[in-house]
């Protein structure tokens, strides 16, 4: 059944989802291949999610779920999301204030951003490959130009205006 | 210090406001929320409101869905966290409902596919520069590089799935955390 199978996914990813939107990304890009979401695809629903308001992990999941079983996948997807977060956090409240010893915290939490720096580059990688970026020049330039303009802190929506604009045009 | 208890409909309230009118996500709504619900509504105080934040980034999840179950739990209890975080993911929803139903009924025309052809590259790119935003926070060296590395490796090459890598480096990071520490107390003790 679609809908549990969603349920599932979701909730491990939000269990798991540690490190921010784009780590949360590069787990729901894989599971999303075993609901017919090729990489491709995938993108899109990041540049949509990119456009629109709230946390980028969260309005991607509502698409997944939309894509995979329209929209009570989407409500489902969204759902099981944030579930256990929220299960987390009020556990994690009670746990913090009791044991966390200030080193171990800062040891544990160093090691881990290494990982999901990691995890972040291997979707590049694997969100590169997927559209052939090799193979065109143009997808280079576009590249470069969406890295640049954010690095430099231009808002994500003005870049993605630009890069639309511009693929309309060049492609 | 609160001299009055927000109601839930006013914490579900807030925080759809917030999230309503947070583009791009994340942490760029940190400045917006200070000032709604620290220095306007004083639900509670800024040194608060930085413990919050530090607590809503290391959990799983969004941070404003952290941040909203944190403060709402603060305020309320467990109804308070319950509203904060429905209203912070509610109006995401439903705006992310439409485009999702529009986009799917548009995408196959030809000028919407030249748009995303340019869109597809650009967002590629954008992600990489949390990488390297991502790579300056977290101080690697020569001795850890290994780590991301052998993250990389071990999903483009050999295609692990990404979830169980995360769960391995999770658990083997909570081990080696803890035998650190243990070395960490016996050095003060002796």
């Amino acid at each position: 059944m679609i809908y549990l199978e969603l349920f599932l996914t979701f909730f491990k990813i939000g269990l798991f989802g540690f490190g921010g939107g784009y780590a949360m990304i590069s787990m729901i890009q894989d599971e999303a291949l075993k609901f017919g979401i090729q990489r491709a695809d995938f993108i899109d629903i990041i540049a949509v999610a990119e456009m629109t308001p709230g946390p980028i992990g969260l309005n991607v999941s509502t698409f997944t779920g939309y894509k995979a079983a329209g929209i009570p996948g989407a409500a489902v997807a969204t759902f099981s999301n944030i579930l256990p977060c929220f299960i987390l956090v009020i556990a994690g409240l009670f746990i913090l204030r009791k044991f966390l010893k200030k080193e171990l915290y800062n040891t544990f939490f160093s090691n881990f951003r290494l990982c999901v720096t990691g995890l972040v580059a291997s979707v590049v990688i694997l969100l590169g490959q997927a559209i052939k970026i090799h193979t065109d020049y143009r997808n280079i330039l576009f590249a470069l130009g969406g890295f640049i303009l954010c690095y430099y802190k231009i808002h994500p929506i003005i870049v993605l205006i630009i890069a639309g604009t511009a693929g309309y045009f060049i492609f | 210090m609160n001299e009055y208890k927000p109601g839930i409909a006013e914490i579900f309230l807030v925080f759809a406001k917030v999230s309503t009118f947070t583009l791009g996500g994340g942490l760029a709504m940190i400045p917006l929320l200070h000032t709604e619900i620290a220095f306007r509504k004083k639900w509670i105080t800024s040194e608060e409101f930085i413990d919050f934040t530090g607590i809503s980034q290391s959990f799983p999840g969004t941070f404003i869905g952290n941040l909203a179950t944190v403060t709402g739990y603060k305020l309320r209890g467990i109804s308070g966290a319950v509203a904060g975080l429905l209203g912070a993911v509610f109006s995401p929803f439903l705006i992310m409902l439409v485009f999702a139903v529009f986009f799917s009924s548009i995408h196959h025309y030809p000028a919407v596919a030249k748009v995303f052809a340019g869109l597809r590259p650009a967002v590629i790119g954008m992600i990489g520069v949390s990488v390297v935003l991502f790579i300056k926070k977290s101080k690697i060296n020569l001795k850890n590089f290994l780590i991301p590395v052998l993250i990389i490796y071990s999903i483009v090459w050999q295609n692990f799935p990404v979830i169980y890598v995360m769960i391995s480096a999770l658990v083997l990071n909570m081990i080696f955390t803890v035998y650190k520490s243990r070395g960490i107390n016996k050095n003060d003790i002796s």
